[in-house]
């Protein structure tokens, strides 16, 4: 992300290789059996070599912009060789596998991207990474159906592990510094912004962990690895001066904070939940469903416990003495299931310990799909403010961040992520708040702010991107040696 | 190093390891022994790699007796019948010194039976494809470390014919 960094003209060639790749890979999706298996492997690796072939020949004859382009499709193909050689052999197609098969991926493509100084390679290759961290973490699991704060944990050493290399990049003066500091950045607004919304946070420990003892270890392994990057990391950049103490402090601030608002959202997981009418087959042994014949029409068949549906009430009276968790309602054309009437177990939501002493109602800690804010419960809000807050602060930090380093990179994704919370939470509200008279205030009162504000931000931006036009610190130290 | 030096190895390097990794997975099929084996398939589809058709054996769902836990590797020995169809022998946590056997990772344990996945359980195929999915068998290779490939699907001992809905633009 330097000053010659993402112009327009590089987005569009960027997105001219997506394309490319994108065609590339339906055509694989389609597995053309006119062509024999040897032959379309050729194809795929003349393609990837050739895109690498002429991205270097650009390049030497200074045409960096589509040189670029062709990098990144060139990784592209890469990634899909890998897949479409899979695909030719059948290999099999687990998490493990898979897993296995993106891990080959960015380690391919994050080394082309070292080899041939791509910065574009490497966003790509670190999109790879990603995928892979949790393909792989999955595929160890026993169950896959975890709380979503322990994928956010790996997501969270994810991050230190960013911006330990990072620090070494800046100690190296390497050339990447820069993007792995920018990268760092967005790796942890999006990380926020995803927390910031309502309807995760009750998510967020929505099961009990059940982890075996491999996924254990590899998540200590990759926490430990993290830490192994980022501590030498601190201390070897902070030796040359390539990082502030203050900025060391930041980050630790940030990653406290994450780690705290993590396990605050435990709170809301005892207090937010949606509480349903369990169904017969639920109750695996004759007693329990036998109990359950009278409130939802549970019956012992086959060894199973099965439920009787409205339709098996073939007269009026039995229809209307139907259970009332059936939801049965007499229509001319016999015993149907009346949607509009609300769930047996509806009344619950958000009650636990009423939910769970009913024997026919489960408990599931979600927010629900149709349910809207406006409805939620006070320790759900508090909760949401206090991970918006911390969200608006870092956009804050982040901005600073980039005007004390003097990256207009970095200033520019600060102010984009402020937009898109902006809009984010007002889209959220015109959804919690929907009504004629408060939709139209709110889309009244939410244009001229969009409006004032989104001149406020251009000018904003503006004064920050000239301030920050001086040099980087890295390439003043560069110059003094 | 100048960045023409770099492409040349790069693209050296891209080659050999495409090279290796085809050579890996085509081993069994180069030097491996020909075994059918009798199947019961569905078919979902892969977001990554398109359609494919998941395969599960008759060797799918073995009887263990012994303590055995998920992820453990078991070699299941295998003998020809009548038919000529491949079937099962033996089940060991040991490599066996003879014979024809395949290799596989357990997946569920439920007390004596185990499900065991052999990586070969998905056959890959064109969209619009009409595959049959009855009175399946699937022709594999497998060479002397119990790796299996699959080479065809089979039906009355021939090969299966997969019948394509006629290529077009919107298709």
């Amino acid at each position: 992300m330097n000053k010659k960094g993402a112009s327009f003209g590089t987005i569009v060639v960027v997105m001219g290789s997506i394309l490319i790749a994108l065609g590339i890979a339906w055509l694989i999706a389609q597995n053309w059996r006119q062509i024999p298996s040897f032959l379309k492997i050729t194809i795929l690796v003349f393609l990837t070599a050739s895109a690498y072939v002429i991205g270097v020949v650009l390049r030497e004859k200074d045409y960096p912009t589509i040189a670029k382009s062709l990098f990144v499709l060139g990784a592209l193909l890469y990634t899909l060789s890998i897949f479409l050689i899979a695909q030719i052999f059948h290999t099999s197609t687990s998490l493990q596998n898979v897993a296995w098969l993106v891990f080959l991926a960015w380690m391919g493509v994050i080394f082309s991207a070292y080899f041939f100084n791509s910065y574009t390679t490497l966003i790509i290759g670190l999109i790879e990474f990603l995928v892979w961290i949790i393909l792989q973490f999955m595929a160890l699991l026993e169950t896959i159906s975890q709380p979503f704060a322990l994928y956010l944990f790996l997501f969270l050493f994810a991050g230190i592990l960013f911006y330990g290399l990072s620090l070494w990049h800046r100690y190296n003066m390497h050339d990447f510094a820069k993007l792995f500091q920018w990268w760092t950045a967005f790796y942890f607004l999006l990380f926020v912004y995803v927390m910031s919304f309502q309807s995760f946070i009750p998510m967020m420990w929505n099961d009990e962990i059940v982890m075996s003892a491999t996924s254990i270890t590899f998540l200590v392994v990759f926490a430990l690895i993290a830490l192994a990057t980022t501590i030498p990391g601190i201390f070897v950049s902070m030796r040359e001066g390539d990082v502030s103490g203050k900025e060391i402090l930041g980050m630790f601030i940030v990653l406290v904070v994450l780690i705290g608002l993590m396990g605050l959202t435990k709170v809301v997981s005892s207090k937010v939940g949606v509480c349903y009418t369990k169904q017969c087959y639920e109750f695996g042994d004759q007693n329990s469903c036998f109990n359950m014949a009278r409130s939802l029409s549970c019956e012992w068949k086959e060894n199973s416990c099965r439920a009787k549906s409205c339709y098996d009430f073939k007269d009026r009276v039995s229809c209307e003495n139907a259970p009332s968790a059936l939801r049965c309602e007499w229509r001319t054309n016999g015993c149907k299931v009346d949607y509009s009437r609300s769930d047996l177990c509806g009344i619950y939501n958000d009650e636990k310990q009423e939910c769970v002493s009913h024997p026919e109602c489960g408990w599931r800690t979600s927010y629900g799909y149709f349910r809207r804010g406006r409805e939620a419960p006070l320790i759900l809000w508090f909760v949401w403010i206090a991970v918006n807050v911390f969200f608006i602060l870092l956009i804050l930090a982040v901005i600073g961040y980039g005007t004390l380093e003097k990256s207009t990179a970095i200033i520019n994704l600060g102010i984009m992520f402020f937009s898109l919370d902006i809009l984010t939470r007002y889209m959220g509200f015109v959804m919690d708040f929907w009504g004629y008279t408060s939709l139209a205030i709110i889309f009244i009162i939410g244009g001229i702010l969009l409006i004032v504000g989104g001149w406020l931000i251009v000018k904003w931006r503006k004064r920050l991107v000239t301030k920050a036009k001086e040099q980087s610190p890295q390439v003043r130290r560069r110059k003094n040696e | 190093m100048n960045n023409y030096t770099k492409l040349i190895i790069f693209i050296s390097l891209l080659v050999f390891g495409f090279g290796i990794a085809i050579l890996y997975l085509s081993w069994p099929l180069l030097t491996g022994t020909t075994i059918i084996l009798d199947t019961r398939p569905v078919d979902p589809f892969d977001p990554f790699r398109g359609q494919y058709m998941t395969i599960n054996y008759e060797i799918s769902n073995v009887e263990f007796l012994g303590e055995v836990n998920i992820g453990d590797v078991v070699y299941v020995a295998l003998k020809p019948d009548e038919n000529n169809v491949w079937r099962l022998e033996k089940v060991s946590l040991a490599k066996p010194e003879q014979g024809v056997f395949i290799r596989g990772t357990v997946r569920r344990v439920d007390g004596n039976n185990i499900n065991v996945e052999y990586g070969v359980e998905q056959f890959f195929f064109e969209r619009n494809a009409d595959v049959p999915t009855r009175d399946v068998m699937v022709e594999a290779k497998v060479d002397s470390s119990g790796q299996a490939r699959i080479v065809n699907l089979l039906q009355n001992g021939k090969p299966v014919e997969i019948k394509y809905k006629k290529p077009s633009l919107t298709s």
